[in-house]
């Protein structure tokens, strides 16, 4: 039975929108006078919804809707405005409420509207247990030197990870770097052959070689291939090119002070710092980057529960 | 015409001011070109001897942003001036220690310590 959280100063409008919402059956109500006395109900019991004024002392409504959205995600929040509310609604519903329903059509809007939200809500909540359920996600992709498509390839993966609990919010911007070197990499130096020598250098003349073979044969025809495997402990990302491979005994040593200033390797030395392992195939043409997940970080959701 | 969209950049006395209006992806590496060049011509143009960049929007880059960094490095250096990074990220100053720029250029809090260290 979903419970309601109704919160009004005013003593008739808690009366009011309690004689509207006790006609539903299901629904058991609670009630609080302030926002206030709304964080410590819902610091107390789980809500499955909070309905709320908007002009309360203590605590207003679009305080309660930053509180709630930073203390308790999920619980969706209906505004109930009323004229000269609407300014600070809009804040609320920027801020996250849910919904809102106008004062003067409670009798007329209220139920539906809070039945349409807990509906979707549900729906939302389930599928989120169902996700912190999920063992193992796999995914692979190929597609072409298109530069547009790795930085949502990158987003992509880096949500996979956060879901999967491997890393929390500084490794996730870890991996996008560590991820964005190496699929730069397959895409340049790998199916362009364009050598990393001129990038410093020459940028323009680099990245005019870039464009001329992207439209050149072999060049152009080449593809990325990416594939990756998460689990709650370690993420595993392949990317492979379609190049002649580059020998990785060739790349300058990173504690050589004279190679501190070369463009060449300082991809690939963010990738190693970044991830916890990263190993090229003897070609060069297929690398494997690993990050493990933090076991001080939160614990993975089979853990918690 | 000011047609850069990567970099805000204005002089501040001998103090070159730059500014990446947020993250430097790797992708747009073919776009950090141009500006960069605008960059180095603006720098020529006033006449300036140093070169802060200001990296609070920039909160994540990679490689491609370290390399026009040391291109505005090498040439600030070639007139005997200084470069000098503020208000990095986490992320950003482990990208710039990983890369071992730090021994080469002025790595600071904010912007005005940052402008203190140009001075001296």
């Amino acid at each position: 039975m979903p419970t309601i959280l109704v919160v009004d100063d005013s003593a008739v409008d808690r009366r009011l929108v309690g004689g509207l919402l006790e006609k539903e059956d299901t629904w058991v109500l609670h009630y609080a006078a302030d926002g206030a006395e709304a964080v410590e109900k819902l610091r107390q019991a789980p809500y499955d919804l909070v309905l709320t004024d908007l002009v309360m002392p203590a605590m207003n409504g679009l305080e309660l809707v930053a509180s709630i959205r930073s203390e308790h995600p999920h619980v969706p929040v209906i505004l109930m405005t009323s004229k000269g509310t609407e300014e600070i609604a809009v804040q609320a519903l920027h801020a996250g409420a849910a919904s809102y329903v106008p004062k003067r059509i409670l009798a007329q809007g209220l139920a539906e509207t809070i039945r349409r939200v807990l509906a979707v809500s549900t729906q939302h909540r389930c599928k989120s247990r169902l996700l912190d359920c999920l063992t193992e996600n796999r995914y692979s992709f190929v597609f072409g030197n298109d530069v547009t498509l790795i930085e949502s390839l990158v987003g992509h993966l880096q949500e996979s990870a956060v879901q999967m609990g491997v890393c929390d919010d500084a490794d996730v911007t870890r991996i996008g770097v560590a991820l964005e070197e190496a699929l730069i990499n397959a895409l340049y130096h790998g199916n362009l052959q364009v050598g990393s020598e001129l990038r410093g250098e020459d940028d323009e003349a680099y990245y005019a070689l870039v464009s001329d073979r992207c439209r050149t044969t072999p060049f152009r025809d080449r593809k990325i291939h990416v594939s990756a495997k998460l689990t709650r402990d370690e993420a595993v990302f392949v990317v492979r090119d379609e190049g002649t491979g580059f020998d990785l005994t060739k790349l300058p040593d990173p504690n050589d002070p004279s190679a501190l200033e070369r463009a060449s390797g300082r991809g690939l030395l963010l990738m190693r710092a970044f991830m916890d392992d990263v190993s090229y195939d003897p070609t060069g043409s297929v690398v494997t980057l690993v990050k493990r997940r933090n076991p001080d970080a939160s614990p993975a959701p089979e853990e918690s529960s | 015409m000011d047609s850069a969209r990567l970099f805000a950049m204005h002089a501040e006395g001998p103090t070159l001011i730059v500014a990446p209006t947020g993250p430097v992806s790797n992708l747009v590496g073919y776009e950090v070109q141009p500006e960069l060049s605008q960059l180095l011509a603006l720098f020529q143009k006033e006449q300036c001897r140093d070169v802060l960049v200001d990296m609070e929007k920039a909160t994540f880059f990679g490689s491609v942003l370290l390399g026009a960094l040391n291109t505005i490095f090498r040439q600030v250096r070639q007139q005997g001036g200084k470069l000098a990074l503020c208000n990095l990220s986490g992320v950003g100053q482990e990208v710039v220690r990983v890369a071992r720029f730090d021994t080469l250029w002025l790595v600071c809090a904010t912007r005005e310590e940052a402008l203190q260290a140009l001075r001296r």
